[in-house]
Protein backbone atom coordinates (compact mmCIF):
# COMPACT_ATOMS: atom_id res chain seq x y z
CA UNK A 1 0.00 0.00 0.00
CA UNK A 2 2.57 2.52 1.07
CA UNK A 3 5.03 1.52 -1.57
CA UNK A 4 2.51 1.67 -4.33
CA UNK A 5 1.38 5.10 -3.23
CA UNK A 6 4.71 6.86 -3.66
CA UNK A 7 6.39 7.42 -6.95
CA UNK A 8 9.55 5.61 -7.81
CA UNK A 9 11.79 8.62 -7.19
CA UNK A 10 10.19 9.33 -3.83
CA UNK A 11 10.73 5.74 -2.78
CA UNK A 12 14.35 5.93 -3.88
CA UNK A 13 14.87 9.10 -1.89
CA UNK A 14 13.15 7.59 1.11
CA UNK A 15 15.51 4.67 0.88
CA UNK A 16 18.52 6.93 0.68
CA UNK A 17 17.44 9.00 3.69
CA UNK A 18 16.39 5.76 5.43
CA UNK A 19 12.86 6.66 6.41
CA UNK A 20 9.57 4.94 5.78
CA UNK A 21 6.10 6.11 4.87
CA UNK A 22 4.98 6.48 8.46
CA UNK A 23 7.85 8.69 9.54
CA UNK A 24 7.72 10.75 6.40
CA UNK A 25 4.04 11.66 6.46
CA UNK A 26 2.34 12.76 3.33
CA UNK A 27 3.70 16.24 2.80
CA UNK A 28 7.26 15.84 4.02
CA UNK A 29 8.80 15.25 0.65
CA UNK A 30 7.83 17.22 -2.38
CA UNK A 31 9.02 15.70 -5.59
CA UNK A 32 10.70 18.98 -6.61
CA UNK A 33 12.96 18.83 -3.55
CA UNK A 34 14.30 15.46 -4.51
CA UNK A 35 17.91 15.95 -5.53
CA UNK A 36 19.12 15.21 -9.01
CA UNK A 37 15.70 14.75 -10.53
CA UNK A 38 14.08 16.04 -13.61
CA UNK A 39 10.65 17.22 -12.56
CA UNK A 40 8.43 14.19 -12.48
CA UNK A 41 4.76 13.89 -11.76
CA UNK A 42 3.15 10.64 -10.82
CA UNK A 43 0.03 10.09 -12.87
CA UNK A 44 -1.11 6.78 -11.59
CA UNK A 45 -1.03 7.53 -7.88
CA UNK A 46 -2.76 10.73 -6.80
CA UNK A 47 -1.37 13.09 -4.28
CA UNK A 48 -3.90 12.29 -1.57
CA UNK A 49 -3.61 8.89 0.08
CA UNK A 50 -6.83 6.94 0.50
CA UNK A 51 -6.94 7.19 4.28
CA UNK A 52 -7.09 10.98 4.36
CA UNK A 53 -10.54 12.60 4.37
CA UNK A 54 -11.96 14.42 1.39
CA UNK A 55 -10.12 17.62 0.63
CA UNK A 56 -11.91 20.76 1.79
CA UNK A 57 -12.11 22.07 -1.74
CA UNK A 58 -13.74 18.84 -2.91
CA UNK A 59 -16.30 18.34 -0.17
CA UNK A 60 -19.22 19.85 -2.10
CA UNK A 61 -18.22 18.54 -5.48
CA UNK A 62 -20.81 16.18 -6.95
CA UNK A 63 -19.29 13.91 -9.57
CA UNK A 64 -21.34 13.63 -12.69
CA UNK A 65 -22.82 10.28 -13.49
CA UNK A 66 -21.28 8.93 -16.67
CA UNK A 67 -23.72 8.60 -19.54
CA UNK A 68 -23.00 5.51 -21.60
CA UNK A 69 -24.98 4.94 -24.78
CA UNK A 70 -27.18 1.85 -24.64
CA UNK A 71 -25.43 0.12 -27.54
CA UNK A 72 -22.04 0.65 -25.94
CA UNK A 73 -23.36 -0.54 -22.61
CA UNK A 74 -24.76 -3.75 -24.06
CA UNK A 75 -21.60 -4.49 -25.97
CA UNK A 76 -19.31 -3.74 -23.03
CA UNK A 77 -21.42 -5.82 -20.69
CA UNK A 78 -21.38 -8.75 -23.08
CA UNK A 79 -17.60 -8.55 -23.41
CA UNK A 80 -17.05 -8.28 -19.67
CA UNK A 81 -19.39 -11.18 -19.01
CA UNK A 82 -17.57 -13.32 -21.53
CA UNK A 83 -14.24 -12.33 -20.10
CA UNK A 84 -15.25 -13.13 -16.55
CA UNK A 85 -16.82 -16.44 -17.50
CA UNK A 86 -13.72 -17.44 -19.40
CA UNK A 87 -11.37 -16.41 -16.63
CA UNK A 88 -13.30 -18.24 -13.90
CA UNK A 89 -13.46 -21.36 -16.08
CA UNK A 90 -9.78 -21.22 -16.89
CA UNK A 91 -8.89 -20.53 -13.28
CA UNK A 92 -10.94 -23.50 -12.15
CA UNK A 93 -9.25 -25.71 -14.76
CA UNK A 94 -5.78 -24.70 -13.59
CA UNK A 95 -6.72 -25.19 -9.96
CA UNK A 96 -8.01 -28.64 -10.76
CA UNK A 97 -4.81 -29.56 -12.60
CA UNK A 98 -2.72 -28.26 -9.72
CA UNK A 99 -4.76 -30.31 -7.29
CA UNK A 100 -4.35 -33.47 -9.36
CA UNK A 101 -0.61 -32.95 -9.57
CA UNK A 102 -0.42 -32.33 -5.87
CA UNK A 103 -2.22 -35.54 -4.96
CA UNK A 104 -0.12 -37.53 -7.41
CA UNK A 105 3.06 -36.16 -5.93
CA UNK A 106 1.95 -36.78 -2.38
CA UNK A 107 1.19 -40.44 -2.66
CA UNK A 108 3.99 -42.45 -4.20
CA UNK A 109 6.48 -40.46 -6.17
CA UNK A 110 7.70 -38.38 -3.29
CA UNK A 111 8.25 -41.41 -1.06
CA UNK A 112 10.20 -43.22 -3.75
CA UNK A 113 12.24 -40.16 -4.49
CA UNK A 114 13.04 -39.58 -0.86
CA UNK A 115 14.07 -43.21 -0.45
CA UNK A 116 16.31 -43.05 -3.49
CA UNK A 117 17.75 -39.81 -2.29
CA UNK A 118 18.35 -41.30 1.12
CA UNK A 119 20.11 -44.30 -0.38
CA UNK A 120 22.36 -42.13 -2.52
CA UNK A 121 23.15 -39.87 0.42
CA UNK A 122 23.85 -42.89 2.60
CA UNK A 123 26.27 -44.32 0.04
CA UNK A 124 28.15 -41.05 -0.14
CA UNK A 125 28.20 -40.86 3.62
CA UNK A 126 29.60 -44.40 3.94
CA UNK A 127 32.32 -43.59 1.44
CA UNK A 128 33.28 -40.51 3.39
CA UNK A 129 33.24 -42.45 6.61
CA UNK A 130 35.58 -45.12 5.21
CA UNK A 131 37.98 -42.50 3.91
CA UNK A 132 38.07 -40.70 7.20
CA UNK A 133 38.43 -43.99 9.10
CA UNK A 134 41.64 -44.72 7.16
CA UNK A 135 43.03 -41.30 7.94
CA UNK A 136 42.02 -41.70 11.55
CA UNK A 137 43.75 -45.08 11.87
CA UNK A 138 47.01 -43.68 10.56
CA UNK A 139 46.73 -40.71 12.85
CA UNK A 140 45.94 -42.84 15.88
CA UNK A 141 48.87 -45.21 15.17
CA UNK A 142 51.20 -42.23 14.96
CA UNK A 143 49.82 -40.89 18.18
CA UNK A 144 50.27 -44.24 19.92
CA UNK A 145 53.89 -44.49 18.73
CA UNK A 146 54.64 -40.99 19.94
CA UNK A 147 53.08 -41.64 23.30
CA UNK A 148 55.03 -44.89 23.67
CA UNK A 149 58.29 -43.08 22.94
CA UNK A 150 57.49 -40.33 25.37
CA UNK A 151 56.66 -42.83 28.12
CA UNK A 152 59.83 -44.83 27.44
CA UNK A 153 61.94 -41.74 27.58
CA UNK A 154 60.31 -40.64 30.78
CA UNK A 155 60.94 -44.08 32.32
CA UNK A 156 64.57 -43.90 31.26
CA UNK A 157 64.96 -40.47 32.76
CA UNK A 158 63.34 -41.66 35.94
CA UNK A 159 65.75 -44.60 36.14
CA UNK A 160 68.75 -42.38 35.60
CA UNK A 161 67.50 -40.04 38.25
CA UNK A 162 67.00 -42.95 40.66
CA UNK A 163 70.51 -44.20 39.98
CA UNK A 164 72.04 -40.81 40.63
CA UNK A 165 70.06 -40.58 43.82
CA UNK A 166 71.25 -44.02 44.89
CA UNK A 167 74.88 -43.08 44.31
CA UNK A 168 74.43 -39.88 46.25
CA UNK A 169 72.79 -41.69 49.13
CA UNK A 170 75.48 -44.36 49.14
CA UNK A 171 78.13 -41.70 49.35
CA UNK A 172 76.27 -40.07 52.18
CA UNK A 173 75.95 -43.37 54.02
CA UNK A 174 79.65 -44.11 53.55
CA UNK A 175 80.56 -40.70 54.91
CA UNK A 176 78.28 -41.12 57.88
CA UNK A 177 79.73 -44.58 58.54
CA UNK A 178 83.20 -43.12 58.49
CA UNK A 179 82.13 -40.42 60.87
CA UNK A 180 80.23 -42.83 63.07
CA UNK A 181 83.50 -43.87 64.76
CA UNK A 182 83.61 -40.53 66.55
CA UNK A 183 79.97 -40.70 67.73
CA UNK A 184 79.20 -40.77 71.41
CA UNK A 185 77.44 -43.99 72.24
CA UNK A 186 76.21 -45.61 75.43
CA UNK A 187 79.56 -47.39 75.80
CA UNK A 188 81.89 -44.43 75.55
CA UNK A 189 79.62 -41.79 77.03
CA UNK A 190 81.46 -41.80 80.37
CA UNK A 191 84.85 -41.37 78.69
CA UNK A 192 83.47 -38.54 76.61
CA UNK A 193 82.11 -36.81 79.69
CA UNK A 194 85.39 -37.24 81.35
CA UNK A 195 87.23 -35.79 78.45
CA UNK A 196 84.84 -32.87 78.28
CA UNK A 197 85.33 -32.15 81.90
CA UNK A 198 89.09 -32.35 81.62
CA UNK A 199 89.47 -30.34 78.42
CA UNK A 200 87.26 -27.34 78.96
CA UNK A 201 87.02 -25.24 75.82
CA UNK A 202 86.24 -21.62 76.28
CA UNK A 203 84.81 -19.89 73.24
CA UNK A 204 84.42 -16.64 75.04
CA UNK A 205 87.46 -14.95 73.54
CA UNK A 206 88.12 -12.58 70.64
CA UNK A 207 90.93 -11.69 68.26
CA UNK A 208 91.86 -8.12 67.41
CA UNK A 209 93.63 -6.72 64.33
CA UNK A 210 97.09 -7.15 65.79
CA UNK A 211 96.60 -10.81 66.57
CA UNK A 212 96.12 -10.51 70.33
CA UNK A 213 93.64 -12.77 72.05
CA UNK A 214 91.31 -11.21 74.56
CA UNK A 215 89.79 -13.53 77.12
CA UNK A 216 86.19 -12.86 78.03
CA UNK A 217 85.85 -11.70 81.63
CA UNK A 218 82.45 -11.41 83.24
CA UNK A 219 81.51 -10.74 86.77
CA UNK A 220 80.28 -13.79 88.63
CA UNK A 221 76.51 -14.32 88.30
CA UNK A 222 74.63 -14.56 91.55
CA UNK A 223 73.36 -18.08 92.25
CA UNK A 224 69.74 -18.63 91.47
CA UNK A 225 69.44 -22.37 91.33
CA UNK A 226 71.76 -25.06 92.40
CA UNK A 227 71.40 -27.04 89.18
CA UNK A 228 72.56 -24.12 87.11
CA UNK A 229 75.43 -23.27 89.36
CA UNK A 230 78.14 -25.58 88.07
CA UNK A 231 77.53 -24.70 84.40
CA UNK A 232 77.59 -21.00 85.16
CA UNK A 233 80.76 -21.31 87.09
CA UNK A 234 82.33 -23.31 84.30
CA UNK A 235 81.37 -20.67 81.75
CA UNK A 236 82.87 -17.91 83.82
CA UNK A 237 86.11 -19.80 84.09
CA UNK B 1 -41.25 25.65 -1.25
CA UNK B 2 -40.10 22.95 -3.62
CA UNK B 3 -37.49 20.52 -2.35
CA UNK B 4 -34.17 20.82 -4.08
CA UNK B 5 -32.11 17.68 -3.99
CA UNK B 6 -28.35 18.02 -3.71
CA UNK B 7 -25.73 15.37 -4.32
CA UNK B 8 -25.40 12.31 -6.42
CA UNK B 9 -28.38 11.21 -8.44
CA UNK B 10 -29.88 7.77 -8.10
CA UNK B 11 -31.65 5.37 -10.40
CA UNK B 12 -33.99 4.27 -7.66
CA UNK B 13 -37.51 5.56 -7.61
CA UNK B 14 -39.91 4.49 -4.89
CA UNK B 15 -39.88 3.63 -1.22
CA UNK B 16 -38.23 1.10 1.03
CA UNK B 17 -40.37 -2.00 1.37
CA UNK B 18 -41.18 -1.35 5.02
CA UNK B 19 -42.77 2.00 4.25
CA UNK B 20 -45.16 0.31 1.82
CA UNK B 21 -45.90 -2.80 3.79
CA UNK B 22 -46.34 -1.19 7.20
CA UNK B 23 -49.26 0.92 5.94
CA UNK B 24 -51.20 -1.98 4.42
CA UNK B 25 -53.79 -4.23 5.96
CA UNK B 26 -52.26 -7.53 7.09
CA UNK B 27 -48.86 -6.12 6.02
CA UNK B 28 -49.86 -6.36 2.39
CA UNK B 29 -50.02 -10.12 2.09
CA UNK B 30 -51.35 -10.99 -1.34
CA UNK B 31 -50.49 -7.60 -2.91
CA UNK B 32 -48.16 -6.99 -5.82
CA UNK B 33 -44.94 -5.02 -5.40
CA UNK B 34 -42.50 -4.09 -8.11
CA UNK B 35 -38.89 -3.04 -8.16
CA UNK B 36 -38.74 0.09 -10.26
CA UNK B 37 -35.26 -0.79 -11.48
CA UNK B 38 -36.58 -3.88 -13.27
CA UNK B 39 -39.28 -2.07 -15.18
CA UNK B 40 -36.87 -1.44 -18.05
CA UNK B 41 -37.64 -4.92 -19.37
CA UNK B 42 -40.67 -5.45 -21.61
CA UNK B 43 -41.42 -8.73 -19.81
CA UNK B 44 -43.30 -8.49 -16.49
CA UNK B 45 -41.23 -8.29 -13.30
CA UNK B 46 -43.20 -8.25 -10.06
CA UNK B 47 -43.41 -9.84 -6.63
CA UNK B 48 -46.43 -11.12 -4.77
CA UNK B 49 -46.07 -10.84 -1.01
CA UNK B 50 -46.71 -14.04 0.92
CA UNK B 51 -45.40 -13.31 4.40
CA UNK B 52 -43.84 -10.31 6.15
CA UNK B 53 -41.79 -9.83 9.28
CA UNK B 54 -40.27 -6.54 10.33
CA UNK B 55 -36.65 -6.28 11.36
CA UNK B 56 -35.48 -4.24 14.36
CA UNK B 57 -34.75 -0.58 13.78
CA UNK B 58 -31.28 0.05 12.42
CA UNK B 59 -28.62 1.28 14.84
CA UNK B 60 -27.42 4.08 12.65
CA UNK B 61 -29.62 7.11 12.11
CA UNK B 62 -31.01 8.04 8.68
CA UNK B 63 -30.96 4.44 7.48
CA UNK B 64 -34.13 2.71 6.41
CA UNK B 65 -35.63 -0.20 8.20
CA UNK B 66 -35.33 -3.65 6.74
CA UNK B 67 -38.02 -6.28 6.38
CA UNK B 68 -37.97 -9.97 5.82
CA UNK B 69 -40.55 -10.78 3.20
CA UNK B 70 -41.37 -14.05 1.53
CA UNK B 71 -42.46 -13.35 -2.02
CA UNK B 72 -43.45 -15.13 -5.15
CA UNK B 73 -41.08 -13.64 -7.66
CA UNK B 74 -41.64 -13.20 -11.35
CA UNK B 75 -38.66 -11.93 -13.27
CA UNK B 76 -38.93 -11.24 -16.97
CA UNK B 77 -41.89 -13.55 -17.25
CA UNK B 78 -40.25 -16.44 -15.42
CA UNK B 79 -41.88 -17.48 -12.21
CA UNK B 80 -39.67 -18.86 -9.44
CA UNK B 81 -40.45 -22.41 -8.46
CA UNK B 82 -39.92 -21.68 -4.77
CA UNK B 83 -40.86 -18.60 -2.73
CA UNK B 84 -37.98 -16.14 -2.49
CA UNK B 85 -36.96 -14.36 0.69
CA UNK B 86 -36.23 -10.66 0.44
CA UNK B 87 -34.19 -9.32 3.30
CA UNK B 88 -30.95 -7.53 2.71
CA UNK B 89 -32.21 -5.48 -0.23
CA UNK B 90 -35.47 -4.31 1.36
CA UNK B 91 -33.99 -1.03 2.58
CA UNK B 92 -33.56 0.16 -0.99
CA UNK B 93 -35.98 2.97 -1.82
CA UNK B 94 -36.98 1.32 -5.07
CA UNK B 95 -40.19 -0.55 -4.25
CA UNK B 96 -43.53 0.50 -5.65
CA UNK B 97 -46.91 -0.89 -4.70
CA UNK B 98 -49.17 -1.84 -7.59
CA UNK B 99 -52.74 -0.63 -7.09
CA UNK B 100 -55.31 -3.41 -7.20
CA UNK B 101 -56.95 -2.09 -10.33
CA UNK B 102 -53.63 -2.14 -12.18
CA UNK B 103 -52.56 -5.62 -11.17
CA UNK B 104 -53.99 -7.07 -14.35
CA UNK B 105 -51.37 -5.18 -16.39
CA UNK B 106 -48.69 -7.36 -14.83
CA UNK B 107 -50.69 -10.53 -14.42
CA UNK B 108 -51.98 -10.54 -17.99
CA UNK B 109 -48.60 -9.72 -19.55
CA UNK B 110 -47.61 -13.06 -20.95
CA UNK B 111 -44.31 -12.07 -22.50
CA UNK B 112 -41.47 -14.38 -21.53
CA UNK B 113 -37.84 -13.70 -22.23
CA UNK B 114 -36.07 -15.91 -24.63
CA UNK B 115 -33.56 -18.23 -22.98
CA UNK B 116 -30.12 -18.13 -24.45
CA UNK B 117 -28.36 -21.47 -24.73
CA UNK B 118 -24.74 -21.11 -23.67
CA UNK B 119 -21.91 -23.37 -24.84
CA UNK B 120 -20.64 -26.08 -22.54
CA UNK B 121 -17.06 -25.97 -23.71
CA UNK B 122 -14.76 -23.59 -25.50
CA UNK B 123 -11.22 -23.48 -26.84
CA UNK B 124 -8.21 -23.10 -24.64
CA UNK B 125 -5.87 -20.19 -25.23
CA UNK B 126 -3.80 -21.20 -28.27
CA UNK B 127 -0.43 -21.56 -26.56
CA UNK B 128 -1.94 -23.33 -23.58
CA UNK B 129 -3.72 -25.70 -25.90
CA UNK B 130 -0.41 -26.58 -27.57
CA UNK B 131 1.11 -27.10 -24.13
CA UNK B 132 -1.60 -29.56 -23.19
CA UNK B 133 -1.20 -31.44 -26.47
CA UNK B 134 2.55 -31.69 -25.93
CA UNK B 135 2.07 -32.92 -22.39
CA UNK B 136 -0.39 -35.54 -23.55
CA UNK B 137 2.04 -36.69 -26.22
CA UNK B 138 4.81 -36.88 -23.66
CA UNK B 139 2.60 -39.07 -21.48
CA UNK B 140 1.81 -41.26 -24.47
CA UNK B 141 -1.86 -40.38 -24.82
CA UNK B 142 -3.18 -40.20 -28.37
CA UNK B 143 -4.44 -36.71 -29.20
CA UNK B 144 -7.57 -37.22 -31.26
CA UNK B 145 -9.19 -33.79 -30.92
CA UNK B 146 -8.20 -30.41 -29.68
CA UNK B 147 -8.65 -30.18 -25.89
CA UNK B 148 -11.60 -28.11 -24.71
CA UNK B 149 -12.11 -25.98 -21.65
CA UNK B 150 -15.24 -26.68 -19.60
CA UNK B 151 -17.05 -23.42 -18.98
CA UNK B 152 -18.39 -22.54 -15.58
CA UNK B 153 -21.54 -20.51 -15.12
CA UNK B 154 -23.42 -19.24 -12.15
CA UNK B 155 -26.20 -21.79 -12.01
CA UNK B 156 -27.90 -20.59 -8.84
CA UNK B 157 -31.62 -19.80 -9.23
CA UNK B 158 -31.79 -21.03 -12.79
CA UNK B 159 -35.54 -20.35 -12.90
CA UNK B 160 -35.03 -16.63 -13.46
CA UNK B 161 -31.88 -16.73 -15.45
CA UNK B 162 -32.03 -15.63 -19.04
CA UNK B 163 -29.69 -18.43 -20.02
CA UNK B 164 -29.11 -22.12 -19.62
CA UNK B 165 -26.23 -24.38 -20.50
CA UNK B 166 -26.53 -26.42 -23.66
CA UNK B 167 -27.16 -30.14 -23.39
CA UNK B 168 -24.66 -32.61 -24.82
CA UNK B 169 -26.26 -32.78 -28.26
CA UNK B 170 -27.57 -29.20 -28.41
CA UNK B 171 -25.99 -26.43 -30.39
CA UNK B 172 -25.62 -23.23 -28.36
CA UNK B 173 -27.29 -20.09 -29.60
CA UNK B 174 -24.62 -17.82 -28.17
CA UNK B 175 -20.96 -17.84 -29.04
CA UNK B 176 -18.38 -16.90 -26.50
CA UNK B 177 -16.30 -14.43 -28.46
CA UNK B 178 -14.13 -11.63 -27.27
CA UNK B 179 -14.50 -9.40 -30.28
CA UNK B 180 -17.13 -6.96 -31.37
CA UNK B 181 -20.32 -8.91 -31.89
CA UNK B 182 -21.65 -9.00 -35.41
CA UNK B 183 -25.17 -8.41 -34.19
CA UNK B 184 -24.09 -5.19 -32.51
CA UNK B 185 -24.89 -1.90 -34.16
CA UNK B 186 -21.31 -0.83 -33.48
CA UNK B 187 -19.97 -3.58 -35.71
CA UNK B 188 -18.33 -1.97 -38.76
CA UNK B 189 -20.36 -2.48 -41.90
CA UNK B 190 -18.64 -4.30 -44.76
CA UNK B 191 -18.84 -1.45 -47.28
CA UNK B 192 -17.37 1.00 -44.78
CA UNK B 193 -14.40 -1.24 -44.13
CA UNK B 194 -13.93 -1.70 -47.87
CA UNK B 195 -13.94 2.08 -48.41
CA UNK B 196 -11.46 2.70 -45.64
Amino acid sequence: MTISFYSFRTIQTMRIININALTMGTTGLCETFIPNSVYTQCIRWKRKPIWLPTAKSKVFRVPKKPVIPMEDYVELKRLYNNYRTYMTSFNAYIRQIAKENKTQVNETVVNELTEEDFKACNAINDEWNAKIAKIREIRLAEMREKRKNIILQSILKQEQKQEKRKIRINELVKKVKEESITFITAENVDAAIEECLTNIVNHNRALDVEGNWHEGKYPPIPLVEETQEPAAIEQQN
Amino acid sequence: MPIKLIGRTTDFKGKPLWEIVANLKNFGVGRLVIRNRFQRYPEPCYMKILKVAGMPLPDRPYTDRKVIALVEKVFRGNRSSKPVQLDSSTYKADYVLVPKDQEHIFLNNTKVMEKRILPRVTDFPPLFSQLIINQMKAKGIAVSAEPKLNLRYNLAATDFKSYRVAEESETPTVKLNFKMDESSSLFPKPEETAAS
